[in-house]
């Protein structure tokens, strides 16, 4: 095997090139070997990987890393069919996948080639891996395991669990793929069920990378960067057309739009800063005005998930100049929509928002007062939070303060506490404020 | 100038663990060290060593011959450096910052002159 070995190669290893690769890889190495054998498709996948690992720093990147890999994978893969008992009924059909784009086709292979881990491959084994019958966990994990690369430690860090945890359930989730006995090929007619699980997977990795948490590993912020590369990948493949689906592109949308807002979300020092205080300069635009174009391909069609709404908030929020510029009443009209959709209380307490700014801050109370008993919200900091700001917008800094205490002995997470701590330094030094 | 030879020795199993993104951070990092080397003008050249080998002894007079470089070792050796340097000094140096040794131990050893 010849590689060029440039000055500059260290460019070809673009960003996260063995992350996605191992995904592409073991895509294709579960069409190769059957999904009940995806074990075996990582241990090839990741064999693949070390190979470069131990050659590239003598020899040079290749001019093409993507065909290097499926070359020494496709290779890899076919020595155990040769030599595993376990194929004798479908080597020959196997040795004919891999065989497509044989090895002999060396260093002129297309990244690209049709045989070799496409898009369509990448989003069959998305529909494995966010299978209806795993648990949402283990989907969310598997995901991230296979399609995304991740390793069991990185996955830990992302979801905040234990390794040892992240472990048995990569081992169960396997377990129950090959007791299903689950096709690669999802058939047609499971497709929009099976659509929306992969839909909502997605979903969850990008909330779970956007909300703040203590430690605040980079691999957390990463996660919405992966959701939204999923997403588009979805987009994109043509084999079923999901691009036509109409909840795709508001996903998507959703992703860009809340995406664009992140390089504004924390001051330098790390602290979290209101939407109000953000320097929308530093908003992504490119982001936004890709996340409204898919917000326009959304609308065609009749359904509106509530994705689209969200989408549609995360949109009014991003094209208005200034906090005050904001269209909350039509903020508002999406977050009654949203509520019928979705009743939960987090829905609720943004609703709430919503009012306090289209009616006021007493309205806003009125309407959090409604919801405040609800068990997931009582602990839940931002309801304190957000109380304690529209009692001080009424000036009412001794009620603000002690809901700021009440916010703070609900969350650990260092940011989030900073910001507290400093929200009610400010309403004790407010002008009749509760100093004492 | 002395030459010398730096001899990469790889942990065996230091690979098998590592994250996609571990192992391409280590790539890189490799590639931008080994840049560096051949910039200084210290690099004379360099070879990968495959993991199979042959390992012959002779106990009691009959040759006898086993497969593999790391019967009873942890360590083998995965590849080399060939470098010009001032001194051992020197060679520590240009060494220091190869991201081959997260994965095991870099020997250096000074080529003698015939």
């Amino acid at each position: 095997m010849t590689a060029n070995s440039s000055e500059n190669d260290v460019e070809r290893l673009v960003d996260h090139l063995f992350r996605h690769e191992a995904g592409r890889l073991i895509a294709f190495l579960t069409r190769a070997f059957g999904t009940e054998n995806l074990d075996l498709a990582e241990d090839v996948a990741q064999d693949a990987l070390i190979k470069a690992l131990e050659v590239w720093p003598y020899h040079g990147v290749p001019e093409n890393p993507t065909a290097w890999l499926a070359r020494v994978a496709k290779n890899r893969a076919l020595n155990i069919l040769n030599r595993e008992r376990v194929f004798t009924s479908k080597s020959k059909q196997l040795t004919d996948v891999l065989a497509l784009d044989h090895p002999s086709s060396d260093e002129t292979d297309k990244p690209n080639s049709d045989a070799f881990g496409d898009v369509d491959d990448v989003v069959r084994l998305m529909f494995v891996a966010c299978h209806p019958s795993l648990s949402v966990e283990s989907r969310v994990a598997l995901t991230l395991k296979t399609v995304a690369g991740f390793s069991v430690g990185q996955i830990s860090s992302a979801l905040l669990a234990q390794p040892t945890a992240v472990a048995q359930r990569l081992v169960r989730a396997k377990k129950q793929i090959r007791e299903l006995g689950l096709s690669f090929e999802a058939p047609l007619s499971e497709l929009p069920a099976r659509l929306d699980s992969v839909l909502h997977v997605i979903y969850l990795l990008f909330n779970e990378g956007y909300s703040a948490h203590e430690g605040s590993d980079p691999i957390r912020g990463e996660l919405c960067e992966e959701a939204t590369r999923l997403a588009n990948l979805i987009c994109t493949s043509d084999r079923w057309d999901f691009g036509r689906q109409p909840r795709v592109h508001a996903l998507l949308a959703l992703m860009l739009l809340q995406s664009a807002r992140l390089p504004a979300r924390t001051d330098q020092g790390g602290d979290l800063l209101l939407l109000e205080r953000q320097d929308r300069s530093l908003w992504n635009r490119t982001r936004i005005s890709d996340g409204l174009r898919h917000l326009d391909q959304s609308a065609k069609g009749a359904e509106v998930t509530a994705y689209h709404l969200e989408a549609g908030i995360a949109a009014c929020h991003a094209i208005a100049a200034s906090y005050d510029e904001t269209d909350w009443s039509h903020i508002l009209e999406l977050y009654d929509q949203l509520i019928a959709i979705n009743p939960s209380p987090v829905v609720a307490l943004n609703r709430a928002i919503a009012i306090s700014r289209v009616q006021g801050a007493e309205a806003g109370i009125k309407a959090l007062e409604a919801v405040q008993a609800h068990p997931a919200l009582q602990r839940y900091y931002l309801l304190w939070a957000t109380l304690a700001k529209l009692h001080a917008e009424m000036g009412n800094f001794a009620l603000a303060e002690s809901d700021y205490r009440m916010a703070l002995t609900c969350t650990s997470s260092a940011p989030e506490r900073r910001f507290l701590d400093s929200s009610r330094a400010s309403v004790v030094a407010a002008p009749g404020g509760s100093r004492r | 100038m002395p030459k010398y030879m730096f001899l990469m020795h790889e942990r065996l199993g230091a690979n098998d663990e590592l994250s996609p993104d571990e192992m391409q951070e280590i790539v890189a990092k490799h590639r931008e060290w080994a840049r560096r080397l051949k910039e200084s003008g210290a690099y004379m050249a360099n070879d990968l060593l495959a993991k199979d080998g042959r390992t012959l002894r002779r106990p009691e007079k009959q040759l006898q011959v086993s497969d593999g470089p790391y019967i009873e070792s942890k360590e083998i050796i995965v590849g080399y450096y060939l470098v010009e340097a001032l001194d051992y000094e020197h060679a520590v140096q240009l060494a220091g910052e190869c991201p081959a040794i997260c994965l095991g131990t870099l020997e250096i050893r000074e080529i003698l002159a015939k």
